[in-house]
Formats: C-alpha cells, sequence, structure tokens
C-alpha cells in the first residue's frame, strides 16, 4: 500500500525532508506524512514560524526517544502496539502531539486495566 | 475513558500532565510565560514571524490551558487583536480609500487571514478545552469577528466597499474591462467573515446587489418591450439570464446565482409575459401561425421558468388552436371533400405535434392542451364519425392511388389518433359497416391484411364487442366463398343448368351487415332469377330454417354486350370501302338494376321511361338512379340514348341502345351515380344513419340505466348521469335530455319510479 512505500521510502531516507531529534536519536522523516497524521505537525510545518524553514526539529528532553519513534512508527504503518510499559506516555504525548488515535486508544487501554 | 470527549473533563487534564510539566505552577510563572506569547503575537500581527518557534509557543499555550489559565489567555488574545486591529488596520484602510481600496482592502484581509491561522495553530489546545467547553468563539472566529467589529462596519469602509463593488457590476454589466477578481476576492472575503451563514455577505453586497438590479430590469424591460418584437425580447432575456449565470457563477458567492436569475425572471418575465405572448405581429399566435420553432421554443424555455407561465402559453395556444382548428373543420365546410378535411386536420395536428416536439420538448401540459383542443375542434362537428370512416376507406379502397403498405399503415394510425378522440365511437361503427360493406362486396379492398390491421387497430382501442360485427363481416365472406365452392361442385352433379351464368353468391348475416329488411323491389330477368332459386334451394337444403332475402341495391352484374355500330363515312381510307358495320363487343359491368334494365333491350329496340317503370318494378328513386349513367355522361360512352336528349326524365322519353358506343376499354364499368364518393354513401345514407344510431343509443341508455339501478337499488340523478356516462364513454357522450327521455321511458314501464321524498331520486321496482 501507499502508507507501506512511504515507510520504505524513510527507512531508506528518499525524499526526507525533516529530522526530528529527541534524547540525542535522529529521526529522519516526511513533512507530509506527519500532517496528514498530527493537526501539530501540520501547524508546525505550514504555519510559517521556524519550523517551517529548519531541516530539523529538536524535542531535546521533552519527549522520550521511544515514544517518538512509536508515534512515528504508528504515523507510518497506522499500528502501536500498547503495553502497560508504554500506555501512559502514549496517552500524554498522544494528546499533546495531536495524535488522537493513540491518545483514545492509550486511554482505553489504560481504563481497562485499572 | 468512555470516549475521545471524556477527554477533556477537569478530572482526566490532571492526568494528562505533560513531563516536563509535571507540578503546578504559581502565578509568577504563569504572567512570565504569558508575556512570552503576548510578544509572539504581536510579531505575528506585524509580520515579524522570523523567530519564532512554533513548538516552544505551542507547549506554553498547551501548559497554560492545562494549568486552567484558558481564560486568561482567551480574553489577552482578544485584547492584543482587537488593539491591534483599531489602530493599524482601521486606520490604514480609511487612508487608502482612494486608491484601489478594495485591493488594499483584500491584501489587508489575506495577510490577516494567514496571522489569524499561525495564532490559532498555536492556541489548538485552548479551542479544543475551552471554547469548545464553554461555548465559546474560537480563535479563528474572534478574529473573523473582530475584524468584522473593528474594520468593516467603520461607516466609511463599508460605504466605500459597497459604492466600489456595485459600481464594478455596473461597468461589467456594460461591457467595460473590469478585475472581475478583485470582485471574486471581496465576495469570498464577505462570505468567510459571515462564517457560516451568509449575513455579511447579505448586508454587504447581497442586498444592495439585488434591489439595484431589480431597478435595472425593469427599466430595461420597459424600454425593450416599447422597441422590439417579442421574439427579440425574448432573445435579449435569455442572453440576460445566461450573462448573470456567467457572472454569479465566476465572481460572485455562487448562492447569488440563483437570487438574480430570480430577479430576472420576475422583472423581465413574469411581470410581462402577457404581454410577450400576446403581442401583436410577433406574438405567439404569429410564430405559431409563421412556424418560427426556434422562437416557440425560447419563449416555452422562458416562460417554463416561472410560475404560471406555461398555463398563460397553453391558454392562448387553446384559443389559437380552436380558432384555427374550427376555419380548417367545421360544419359549414359541407362542400369540401371529406377526405381532404380530414387530411387538413391531420397535417395541422401534425404541424402542432411538431411544435410539441421540436419546440415545447414534449411537455405534458402542452400536449395536453394540443390534444384537448383537437377533442373539441373534432367532436363539435356532427359529420365527423362520417367523415373519419371516409377518409379510411379512401385509404383501403384499391385501384385509385398508388400507396405502399407502409403509407396506408402510417394513415390508419393517424385516423385511429382521430378515433381516439372521438365521442361518437358508436355513429363510426356504423359508417364503418357501409363503407367496409362496399369494400367487400365490390371486391374493393386494398387487402385483407390491411383491413384486419385496422380492425384490430379499434379492437385494441374499444374492445371486442365494438368490432365483432366487423368481424362478422369477414366471416360471412369466407364462408361465402366455401358455400360458392361446394355450390358449384353441387350443380356438376345434378341436371341442372345455369343458362350460362356465373352465378356469385354472398351470404350476408342480417344484423351484421348494413342490409335494408325491406329491400327495394325488382322484378330481375329470367336467367339470373332461376339461377338464384337454384342456389336457393341448395342453401336452404342444407341450412334448414334459415332465409334468404335478395339485396337487389347491393349485387352487381358483368354482362356481354354487343353494339353493332352505324355506317361509316365513306371517306374514310382506312375503312373498309363501301361502308360497314362495325361490330364492337364489350363487357358491362353494372348494377342488378342496371343489369335488369339492359335486358329489357333484348327483347326490344325502344322502351319508354313509363315501360321499364312498369317491366323492371324498381322503385323510383333507385331506377333514376340506376339509369342516369347509362344516358347521361360523354356522348360516346353512353350505353343507352334518350329521346329527348336532355337530363331530366319524363315519363314518356324513349330510350334506344347506342350502337355508337365505345370504349378503349374493353371492361367498361357503369358508376352507379357520378361521383365516387357520393356512390359511397349517398347523403341521405347519412340521415338515415343518424336516425338509426340515435335509437340504437335510446335502446343502450335504457339497458344501461337498468342494470345500474338493478346494482344501486337508489340513486339521486346526478349520480345516476355520472354512472351513466362513465358506463358508455366508450362509445358514446349521452346528452342529458335523451337521458331524461329515456328515463321517463323507464318510469312508464315500471322499471324506475321516483321516491315519495325526493323527486330527483329514483329507486329500482324489482
Amino acid at each position: 500500500s501507499l502508507l507501506t512505500q512511504l515507510n520504505l521510502l524513510r527507512q531508506r531516507k528518499v525524499f526526507t525532508d525533516v529530522l526530528l531529534k529527541a534524547g540525542g536519536r535522529s529521526f529522519p522523516c516526511h513533512r507530509a506524512v506527519l500532517a496528514s497524521c498530527s493537526r501539530y505537525f501540520e501547524a508546525m510545518f505550514s504555519g510559517g514560524l521556524r519550523e517551517s524553514r529548519d531541516a530539523e526539529v529538536d524535542f531535546h528532553d521533552s519527549l522520550h526517544p521511544e515514544v517518538l519513534e512509536l508515534l512515528l512508527d504508528y504515523a507510518y504503518s497506522a499500528r502501536v502496539i500498547i503495553n502497560e510499559e508504554n500506555a501512559e506516555s502514549l496517552l500524554e504525548a498522544g494528546d499533546m502531539l495531536q495524535f488522537h488515535d493513540i491518545r483514545d486508544a492509550a486511554a482505553e487501554f489504560l481504563e481497562k486495566n485499572l | 475513558f468512555a470516549n475521545k470527549g471524556a477527554f477533556n473533563s477537569p478530572q482526566q487534564i490532571i492526568l494528562l500532565r505533560f513531563q516536563v510539566w509535571q507540578m503546578d505552577i504559581d502565578d509568577e510563572s504563569v504572567d512570565r510565560l504569558w508575556i512570552i506569547l503576548k510578544a509572539a503575537i504581536q510579531q505575528i500581527l506585524r509580520k515579524d514571524t522570523g523567530g519564532l518557534c512554533f513548538s516552544e509557543l505551542y507547549n506554553i499555550a498547551y501548559m497554560l490551558t492545562q494549568q486552567r489559565r484558558a481564560m486568561k489567555m482567551y480574553a489577552g488574545l482578544k485584547e492584543i487583536i482587537t488593539q491591534h486591529l483599531s489602530s493599524n488596520v482601521k486606520p490604514e484602510m480609511v487612508d487608502s480609500q482612494k486608491n484601489n481600496f478594495l485591493g488594499i482592502l483584500y491584501k489587508t484581509w489575506s495577510d490577516y487571514l494567514v496571522e489569524i491561522t499561525m495564532i490559532e495553530d498555536i492556541f489548538i489546545r485552548m479551542d479544543q478545552i475551552y471554547a469548545k467547553n464553554h461555548g465559546m468563539d474560537s480563535v479563528f472566529a474572534i478574529g473573523v469577528t473582530l475584524f468584522k467589529e473593528q474594520v468593516l462596519s467603520h461607516s466609511s469602509i463599508k460605504k466605500q466597499l459597497q459604492q466600489l463593488l456595485l459600481g464594478m457590476i455596473d461597468q461589467d454589466r456594460k461591457g467595460e474591462l473590469v478585475d472581475r477578481e478583485n470582485i471574486r476576492n471581496i465576495c469570498k472575503m464577505l462570505m468567510i467573515l459571515s462564517l457560516d451563514g451568509r449575513s455579511l455577505y447579505e448586508e454587504y453586497f447581497e442586498e444592495p446587489f439585488l434591489s439595484r438590479s431589480i431597478k435595472l430590469f425593469q427599466s430595461e424591460s420597459r424600454k425593450l418591450l416599447a422597441e422590439k418584437s417579442a421574439d427579440k425580447y425574448l432573445k435579449e432575456v435569455e442572453d440576460r439570464i445566461e450573462e448573470e449565470e456567467e457572472r454569479a457563477l465566476s465572481c460572485l458567492d455562487i448562492s447569488t446565482g440563483e437570487r438574480i436569475i430570480q430577479v430576472v425572471e420576475q422583472e423581465m418575465i413574469v411581470k410581462h409575459m402577457r404581454t410577450i405572448v400576446e403581442m401583436e405581429i410577433s406574438g405567439l399566435v404569429h410564430m405559431l401561425e409563421h412556424t418560427k420553432t426556434q422562437d416557440l421554443a425560447r419563449m416555452y424555455r422562458l416562460l417554463g421558468r416561472v410560475p404560471g407561465g406555461l398555463k398563460l402559453m397553453c391558454d392562448c395556444m387553446s384559443s389559437y388552436l380552436r380558432q384555427r382548428g374550427q376555419l380548417l373543420f367545421s360544419q359549414e365546410k359541407a362542400g369540401l371533400n371529406p377526405v381532404d378535411q380530414i387530411q387538413n386536420l391531420l397535417d395541422f395536428k401534425a404541424q402542432c405535434d411538431h411544435f410539441l416536439s421540436e419546440s415545447f420538448n414534449n411537455n405534458k401540459l402542452c400536449n395536453q392542451t394540443i390534444i384537448g383542443e383537437f377533442e373539441h375542434i373534432f367532436n363539435l362537428n356532427t359529420h365527423s364519425p362520417e367523415y373519419l370512416s371516409l377518409f379510411i376507406h379512401d385509404k383501403l379502397t384499391k385501384g385509385t392511388k398508388c400507396l405502399t403498405e407502409q403509407e396506408v399503415e402510417s394513415y390508419l394510425d393517424k385516423a385511429l389518433m382521430l378515433f381516439k378522440i372521438l365521442q361518437e365511437k358508436d355513429m363510426f361503427e356504423k359508417y364503418y359497416k357501409q363503407h367496409l360493406s362496399y369494400r367487400l362486396l365490390s371486391n374493393m379492398s386494398v387487402s385483407e391484411h390491411t383491413e384486419k390491421s385496422m380492425i384490430l387497430r379499434l379492437k385494441r382501442e374499444c374492445g371486442f364487442q365494438f368490432t365483432a360485427k366487423l368481424e362478422g363481416m369477414f366471416k360471412d365472406m369466407s364462408i361465402s366463398t366455401t358455400t360458392m365452392e361446394e355450390f358449384l361442385s353441387h350443380i356438376q352433379t345434378v341436371p341442372i343448368s345455369l343458362s350460362g351464368l356465373n352465378l356469385t353468391v354472398k351470404v350476408l348475416t342480417s344484423g351484421v351487415w348494413p342490409t335494408q329488411p325491406q329491400a327495394p323491389k325488382c322484378s330481375i330477368p329470367s336467367i339470373p332469377s332461376t339461377a338464384f332459386e337454384v342456389f336457393r334451394s341448395f342453401y336452404l337444403a342444407k341450412h334448414n330454417g334459415r332465409q334468404l332475402m335478395l339485396q337487389y341495391h347491393m349485387g352487381w352484374a358483368d354482362v356481354n354486350a354487343t353494339f353493332y355500330g352505324s355506317l361509316q363515312k365513306v371517306n374514310d381510307p382506312e375503312s373498309n370501302a363501301g361502308g360497314a358495320q362495325v361490330t364492337r363487343k364489350h363487357i358491362l359491368q353494372v348494377s342488378t338494376f342496371q343489369m335488369t334494365i339492359l335486358m329489357l333491350f333484348n327483347n326490344r329496340e325502344t322502351f319508354t321511361f313509363k315501360e321499364i317503370q312498369q317491366e323492371t318494378d324498381i322503385p323510383d328513386n333507385d331506377l333514376l338512379r340506376a339509369l342516369l349513367p347509362l344516358y347521361w355522361g360523354k356522348p360516346s360512352q353512353r350505353v343507352l340514348v334518350k329521346e329527348p336528349d336532355c337530363k331530366q326524365i319524363k315519363k314518356e322519353d324513349i330510350f334506344t341502345v347506342n350502337d355508337e358506343f365505345s370504349s378503349k376499354k374493353y371492361k367498361v364499368k357503369m358508376k352507379l351515380v357520378p361521383g365516387k364518393k357520393e356512390a359511397a354513401v349517398p347523403q341521405k345514407e347519412g340521415e338515415k344513419t343518424r336516425y338509426r344510431v340515435d335509437q340504437e343509443r335510446k335502446l343502450q341508455i335504457e339497458a344501461a340505466i337498468v342494470r345500474i339501478m338493478k346494482s344501486k337499488n337508489r340513486l339521486h340523478h346526478r349520480a345516476l348521469v355520472t354512472e351513466l356516462t362513465q358506463q358508455l364513454q366508450g362509445s358514446f357522450q349521452p346528452s342529458s335530455a335523451v337521458v331524461k327521455t329515456c328515463i321517463e321511458t323507464l318510469i312508464e314501464k315500471e322499471f324506475i319510479a321516483r321516491t315519495p321524498e325526493d323527486e330527483r331520486a329514483y329507486v329500482y321496482i324489482a
């Protein structure tokens, strides 16, 4: 499918146009893919502020790299495995970065396992 | 966590704290963060966004929302934007009123829209949590509303905007070059500023635009109507509609299209449609009369757009059709050939159908109007049943015309169209029977196949009862053929001579054919009469109890005739020297009466009229009709010569055989009475038919009343008449006077009675 192809392109770093960084790790991505699944990224890349021009966006320590990786994998595959370890982080990150599906799924998971 | 929405309630917000902002923060920190945001917003509004970092600003706004500081941000944001609009944007716009105002306004607006969108992006979380839950405007809506309040509603800006916009449209209407994109942009801006509705667009543009257009079209249509003919006027209106539609589509909001078209329709069509339709020299009647197919189509298209337009058109068409139709097909035109009259009517119908399909798009109302008027015209003429039957007769009679089978079928289809709208179908059946019997008995029918295809049409239309007798006629014909074959083989076996006469007998069932119970008398000569008696005894032996009656007036005979000629002139070089008598032989095709007359001359050379009368015993009327073609016509083709030589006959006038009779043909057909059509149905026959039909109708009405009363037992007069009309509509429309006499008859005969309570109600008497 289209998404699978895009994910392959990401892995091969072909046409990637932004580098996301968190906790020292780097993730090359396509702006279009991120903007299409999160209002946060859409606003970030389209608004005319710094990130729309910069080649890199660094979350520093505000976002755990593994959580970011999960979010990006989700963006490129529409799949994410939620477990007791990551549920709370995904809930928080999903809410802030406007990944609403992840936020809702994580919330549901927590509700069932509380 | 029942659903997504549940996230927005305060208990859960606690759960969602972001890692970095885990702890509650104090007011001082809040103020510090707000100052950062405030400065950023102001920078954005100044278009100075270079150094701003989205994620930082978003995080601050997100955090402050989580910390329940949204109200503070919301109020502050509003204040900053208001401040910016009132002190920067508005003065700029007021200053630029002279120069390219609309262009600058749109530029200002679109820049502002970008800025508001940027701000909106930063405050996503505030919109999602605070504004939505408190039923307050989103950041975008605040931005739009403030622009409206602070900038557009300024009286001079509003006035300027309206004047310039309408002015540009005026220019565009005049065909001058106008920056249409400018108009389109401003309209788009007004629609966005109306948020979900269209109120601002209406107030600032659409309402003044429409009311200005009303005035414009009013004066324009007045001017056009004074100068132009109906077709030209309609063309202008159509162009106008097209232009306005195009303009709305390309530079106004699309929803205005419908509204401006309504204005054109109202001002240019609805208010003047009667004037247009009835315009002398160029209106609807003119278009119909001069086959202005395109103009009619345009009128149909335009009037069809407005309520009542089509009705008005059809009403006008109705009265034209009625007038024209009556002129074409009226009772008074009796002198005209009936076949031509029906053809004229059909031609007229074809013309109307042309308009129906080419101009009126086969519209139902137009079709009903046309059919309705033809029904009226056709049934107004009491000759219609007879004429229609004659028309069909003309097409089904062989010999005169060379029509292909398809042509005949197409004529029959057209005739059926008239038959469908004919009210007196029973009357038609009587005439049809007469004409069919003529065709069958004198072997003049074009083909049995075609005849039957017509009968099939009638049967489909009216049911088998209607055509039962007509089909009986065909049955008699085929039975007669068989009977004759049997008869011929019979006389071979018995020692009877028919004296060389070829006898053909058609046995017609009484009641099925238009025979007369009292056939005119005639004493036919002994040879044919003997021959017939042979047939009679043969037939009656086969069919015990039947009666055979000769219908002399319907019979035909082929007679061998020898004309001995007179002395030829001597100086004719081609002829035999000395002159000689030239004998000519012909076969004369004559009626039974004529045969009877002619055979007298085998016995003697001369007869007076009185003698012929006595010898033949034929009633005067029939005798005169039979004699006339024998002595009056082209001198060379007269079989008899009368002394004195004039058309009128006196008792003592003397008839002799015309030995100088000559004809190029060997077989010569004698017509019963000159004029083919009259021969088929003499005028008097028509009157008799009507009388007979009237009598039959009375019986039918009485029978129907008895049937109805028997099932309903008790009925009011009006209900009875309704029921009766329904039952009889397949064959004719009973007139109320006749119905009344029939009711009286039935009361007298004690089938029904008036009720004691109500004179106008009846009960059935068992």
